[in-house]
């Protein structure tokens, strides 16, 4: 999330919500999963799959659309998250510590969702990926691929941002803040992946999150820049009251 | 001292939290996987795609009349009647009767071939498909 020009020396102190090695097993663990529900189970035992999952197996793609709501509104929660520490609102409420540690948890479990998202469509015959179509952006051609290949560049936007946690010492935190305004960048390229290439975007109840969701980040980013504008005059005249005492 | 430690990292995180949000996505995306495959269960395919209906490549209409019934082939005694009424044919009317009926020459299959680029006007026929709209 952006940072004001002060910086969070107490959030700074804090260690990562997740540590890497808990990070890789769960994404370790996502991606073990997705290859053996898609690729392993169809090829080695069609016979139970098809017996699980009935003649037309849909489950990859009900998978798919379930986990990318759930990675859409896990991103859309660690984005507000981080917005009330920068405007000061989660002081009032759950506490920056807690609210920080909740951010992080939040948006790497977006990660682990989106991730999934992506390769449990191996196993879904009818839209037909390939590892590489999944993989590398824009190269798939059978559906929408435009807004397919947006959504892949957010989920590589958002691993770099995700990542960042653990490399905050060692970048510094003038670099580690550039990096996490990408999120703003994670969340409008997920925006429209979901809304131009989502089966469900014209639900109403798709609509209606989408919507929601950009009007309250809209929310906390303006009066983010608000309280950033007002902030600095304060300041100021703190100084001169000191100043003049 | 360790006791120190352990006090104070639960002001610094909410692991409760944390497994709340864990626990609840998951069961939001099998809950979500449930609800689209009852969803899915229930909704009909399309009628008439549109989009598949225009780009499908030229068919060819063929209309086939119906095909002959075959008919047995005539025993040895009825083509020695056959042969007595051509010698005869008024001698012997109730043995004609037992004859069946001659088989019909079969009809030329009407074969016609449209195409849908210069077809004009002519109506094709609708195509079934399953769309991304149906899933």
């Amino acid at each position: 999330m952006p940072a004001n020009s002060s910086p969070h020396d107490e959030l700074e102190a804090l260690p990562p919500a997740m540590s890497l090695r808990t990070l890789l097993i769960m994404l370790l663990a996502v991606v073990a999963g997705a290859f053996a529900a898609g690729v392993v189970l169809p090829t080695w035992l069609p016979g139970l799959s098809t017996s699980l999952l009935g003649n037309e197996p849909k489950a990859y793609w009900y998978l798919s659309r379930a986990s990318a709501m759930m990675a859409f509104a896990l991103i859309w929660f660690a984005m507000a998250l981080g917005l009330t520490l920068t405007n000061k609102l989660a002081r009032v409420w759950p506490g920056g510590p807690i609210a920080f540690d909740v951010h992080q948890h939040a948006s790497l479990l977006g990660l682990a969702f989106a991730l999934f998202h992506g390769l449990i469509l191996l196993g879904d015959k009818y839209i037909n990926f390939t590892l590489a179509q999944i993989v590398v952006p824009f190269t798939s051609t059978g559906y929408k691929p435009v807004w397919v290949g947006l959504g892949q560049i957010g989920f590589y936007v958002m691993a770099i941002v995700g990542l960042s946690f653990y490399v905050r010492r060692r970048i510094g935190h003038r670099a580690w803040r550039l990096i996490h305004f990408l999120s703003f960048v994670t969340f409008a390229l997920s925006l429209m992946h979901g809304i131009f290439s989502g089966t469900d975007s014209q639900e109403a109840w798709a609509v209606g999150f989408y919507w929601a969701s950009a009007a309250s980040l809209l929310f906390l980013t303006i009066y983010r820049v608000l309280v950033t504008a007002f902030q600095p005059k304060r300041h100021a005249r703190n100084v001169m009251r000191n100043a003049a005492e | 001292m360790p006791q120190a430690k352990s006090a104070k990292k639960p002001a610094n995180s909410a692991p409760g939290v944390k497994m709340l949000i864990t626990a609840a996505s998951l069961a939001a995306t099998v809950g979500g996987w449930a609800l689209l495959s009852a969803k899915g269960s229930t909704a009909t395919l399309s009628p008439t795609p549109p989009a598949v209906a225009k780009t499908s490549s030229p068919t060819f209409s063929i209309n086939f009349e119906p095909l002959p019934t075959l008919v047995p082939t005539p025993t040895q005694a009825s083509r020695l009647v056959t042969a007595s009424n051509r010698i005869a044919p008024s001698t012997n009317q109730a043995t004609q009767l037992q004859q069946p009926a001659a088989p019909a020459m079969p009809a030329l299959r009407v074969v016609t071939m449209s195409d849908s680029g210069g077809g004009g006007g002519r109506s094709q026929p609708a195509a079934a498909a399953t769309t991304h709209s149906s899933r």
